[in-house]
């Protein structure tokens, strides 16, 4: 399939604006300047996942050093041209925020800047859901498309902070635990809101068009895959994390790898979905 | 500006595939590009009479279809570059493939499968029509190599009144998402636009 590296940088680009989301609620709400140290400084990662999500993405291109003619298309609003103008902005301004926390310049406007980012990158993954509710391809034009992109905003975002946090902030003591035992009950819900409305989700699909779900006979395995790695990775790190264990890197970070694989045969089948009105 | 259009009999239409095949030879298309395609829409089940007795509706029918150089293009609204663009004098959906940067969103986006990508180039391509042949009064090669002369082509406002108005016959969708500049001929078994009773079965060819 050709869209492999839209699946990827679906994927990433959604659970980095979620890992985001996190980091800068606590940022916004925190008053100690040890913690605004140490929380600020994963701005770096979060824009190296996005940077990565984004060199998939370009290669998906047949002509990637042409990339920059995309700008051409936001004269009659692409969808597609809207949403690479989103990302870069939602960078731009996590950069500037980066940049700002650690040169320690205009202190007074960090919040404000951090806010922003917020915006954009929630205007990010609605952007990316903008690209595939398209009136011609009725399997996609749907609510179904915006509440999936963000769910995997969730269910990636959530345990990817999580294991952030668990690898790089366990100077804050308390702090982190507290956090994380916050994040897992989040997490509780996601996994909760996904398993119910997944089975929802596919049945809407049979209405549409009843063939689609025998067109590939991996379509069935897919799923439950899914499903099942998905359960599996929050599970692990929910359960863990509620009785107690709120420090385990390797908990959390098999449960990030095993929810990204989860979500990347989520949006493979989402992909496959696709059909003409014809 | 006029508009450039197509008309397509498909009571006539016997599926033979000429037009897709000189589409391929004139345009030089590679396996794999297919400007003009031939879908064959079949279906049918058995029906059981009064008396117990059984009989079969089966159906079969093609339509031609290659670009229908709609009036509201789903391709170049979605195109990031547009590259993929109307031309003013005609009213022809074109790709300029210096600009685009074969990233296929039009492809997802048209409703009749017309932009194909171009595996070798790595750009986008589609039906332009004929321009060049057009321009020197000729018809496209699909329309003139056509053994049934089930294929026409002109401005669309000639062909209408000609031959009437209708667009929305199964498997191509309605034609409210894109207007196309599309003029259709039903057979005895066509079915409207939606209708779920019969299924593409040439998949692999289109």
């Amino acid at each position: 399939m050709h869209e492999l590296p839209l699946v990827f940088f679906t994927v990433l680009a959604q659970g980095t604006v979620g890992l985001f989301l996190v980091l800068a609620s606590l940022l916004l709400f925190n008053q100690k300047p040890e913690r605004k140290r140490v929380l600020s400084r994963f701005m770096w990662l979060v824009l190296a996942l996005l940077g990565i999500a984004g060199a998939l993405a370009m290669t998906h291109l047949g002509q990637p050093l042409r990339a920059l003619n995309v700008v051409f298309g936001l004269e009659h609003f692409s969808p597609l041209s809207l949403e690479i103008a989103t990302t870069g902005l939602f960078g731009g301004a996590v950069f500037v925020y980066a940049a700002m926390t650690r040169f320690d310049i205009l202190a007074k406007l960090h919040k404000l800047v951090l806010a922003g980012a917020m915006g954009l990158g929630v205007m990010l993954v609605l952007a990316i859901a903008n690209v595939y509710t398209l009136a011609t391809v009725p399997t996609w034009d749907s609510f179904w498309t915006v509440f999936q992109f963000v769910l995997t905003a969730f269910v990636v975002g959530l345990p990817m902070a999580a294991l952030v946090l668990r690898a790089g902030a366990t100077g804050l003591g308390v702090y982190q635990k507290n956090t994380d035992r916050a994040l897992a009950t989040l997490g509780f819900i996601a996994l909760g809101v996904a398993l119910a409305a997944y089975p929802l989700y596919v049945f809407w699909l049979g209405q549409v068009d009843a063939s689609l779900l025998s067109r590939f006979d991996y379509h069935a395995t897919l799923i439950l895959t899914r499903g099942a790695l998905l359960s599996a990775g929050l599970g692990l790190w929910i359960i863990a994390a509620t009785r107690g264990n709120n420090t385990s890197v390797v908990v959390s970070a098999v449960s990030t790898v095993l929810v990204l694989v989860a979500e990347v045969c989520g949006r493979i089948f989402f992909y496959d979905t696709h059909m003409l009105a014809l | 500006m006029t508009q450039l259009g197509f008309y397509v009999d498909t009571a006539k239409c016997t599926g033979c595939k000429t037009c897709q095949l000189a589409c391929k030879d004139e345009n030089d298309l590679t396996v794999g590009i297919n400007w003009r395609r031939v879908y064959e829409y079949a279906g049918g089940s058995w029906l059981c009479n009064d008396d117990g007795t059984y009989q079969q509706n089966v159906f079969a029918y093609y339509t031609s279809i290659s670009c229908n150089h709609c009036a509201k293009p789903a391709c170049t609204k979605a195109c990031p570059t547009g590259a993929m663009h109307k031309r003013e004098k005609d009213g022809l959906v074109v790709v300029n493939q210096d600009v685009c940067v074969g990233c296929r969103y039009c492809e997802m986006a048209c409703p009749y499968g017309a932009p194909q990508f171009n595996a070798q180039k790595k750009v986008m391509s589609k039906c332009d029509g004929c321009f060049d042949r057009v321009e020197q009064g000729k018809k496209p090669i699909c329309i003139e190599s056509c053994p049934l002369r089930a294929l026409d082509f002109g401005p669309i406002d000639e062909l209408r009144a000609k031959y009437g108005t209708e667009a929305d016959i199964a498997p191509l969708p309605d034609s409210s998402l894109t207007e196309p500049s599309l003029v259709l001929k039903a057979g005895r078994n066509a079915k409207p636009s939606g209708d779920r009773t019969g299924r593409i079965i040439n998949t692999r060819e289109v």
